[in-house]
C-alpha cells in the first residue's frame, strides 16, 4: 500500500495531519515535518490501529 | 461508514473489537489481516497544528496564490506602532499584517474587525499554509496534489517517495 499523508487546511488556517500506509510508529517520523514546518501541534489523537501494532510489537518481542 | 468509525476511533485496542461486529466487509478483513502481520496500512496518527509565519518564500507563495500585492520586508506603521517583518496587505484592511519570520509572531491592529475581516487573515493563514506544505514536501521529493473540499478547507494529499 502507497505510504501518503493526507493534510486538511481548514478556512481557520490550522491544519489537520492523518497518515495512511505506515508500519508502527514511522507514522510519526514521516509527518515530523509537517509540523516543524508549519507550527505548534495542537493536539494528537492515536489511532486504534497505532495501539494495535504496539501491541503486536510487543508481543513479538516476548515471543523472541 | 468503515472510514467514519476508524476516523473517530481514538480508543485503545481492547475496544477495536468493535468495528468486527459492522460486518464481515472486504475492507474489515484487510484491517484484521493488516494488525495480524503487525503492519498498519490504515490511518495512524490524526493531530492538528496551529500555523505559524516562519518562510517568506511561502509568504510570497501565498500572496501570489490570492493575486495579493508582493510582500514587504521592513519596518512598518500598525496603530500600536512601528514593527518590523514581512508585511502583508490584505484587502480592505486598514493596517498591514507583519510577520516577524525567525519568531513566527504575527502583528496587526484588526479593532476588533473594524479595519479588518478575520477571515481575510483566515483565508490567508490558510494560503500560507498549504503554500508551506507544499514547499517542504516537493523539498524532500514527495509528490503533493491538491484539492478543494465543499466546506472551502484545502485537502493535500502527499504521496511518500514519490517524485516532484
Amino acid at each position: 500500500m502507497n505510504k501518503t499523508i493526507e493534510i486538511i487546511v481548514t478556512v481557520k488556517g490550522e491544519t489537520s495531519v492523518q497518515t495512511r500506509g505506515f508500519t508502527g510508529s514511522s507514522c510519526r517520523d514521516a509527518s515530523k515535518f509537517i509540523e516543524q514546518a508549519l507550527g505548534q501541534r495542537l493536539d494528537e489523537q492515536l489511532t486504534a490501529e497505532f495501539h494495535q501494532v504496539a501491541i503486536t510489537e510487543q508481543q513479538q518481542q516476548q515471543r523472541t | 461508514m468503515l472510514h467514519r468509525v476508524l476516523r473517530r476511533d481514538t480508543v485503545p485496542f481492547s475496544s477495536f473489537a468493535s468495528v468486527t461486529q459492522l460486518g464481515n466487509s472486504s475492507a474489515i478483513r484487510a484491517i484484521l489481516a493488516s494488525v495480524a502481520s503487525g503492519v498498519c496500512m490504515f490511518n495512524l496518527v490524526m493531530g492538528t497544528i496551529k500555523t505559524e509565519i516562519r518562510d517568506a518564500a511561502a509568504v510570497r507563495a501565498a500572496c501570489d496564490r490570492l493575486k495579493l500585492p508582493a510582500p514587504a520586508q521592513g519596518k512598518h506603521e500598525l496603530f500600536s506602532g512601528t514593527v518590523e517583518g514581512l508585511a502583508v496587505k490584505l484587502p480592505d484592511w486598514v493596517y498591514p499584517v507583519v510577520a516577524d519570520i525567525p519568531t513566527g509572531k504575527l502583528s496587526f491592529d484588526d479593532f476588533g474587525g473594524r479595519w479588518g475581516d478575520r477571515k481575510v487573515l483566515d483565508r490567508f493563514l490558510q494560503a500560507y499554509a498549504a503554500e508551506k506544505v507544499k514547499i517542504e514536501s516537493r523539498r524532500k521529493g514527495h509528490t503533493v496534489t491538491e484539492s478543494q473540499l465543499a466546506d472551502g478547507s484545502i485537502k493535500l494529499t502527499i504521496q511518500v517517495g514519490g517524485t516532484a
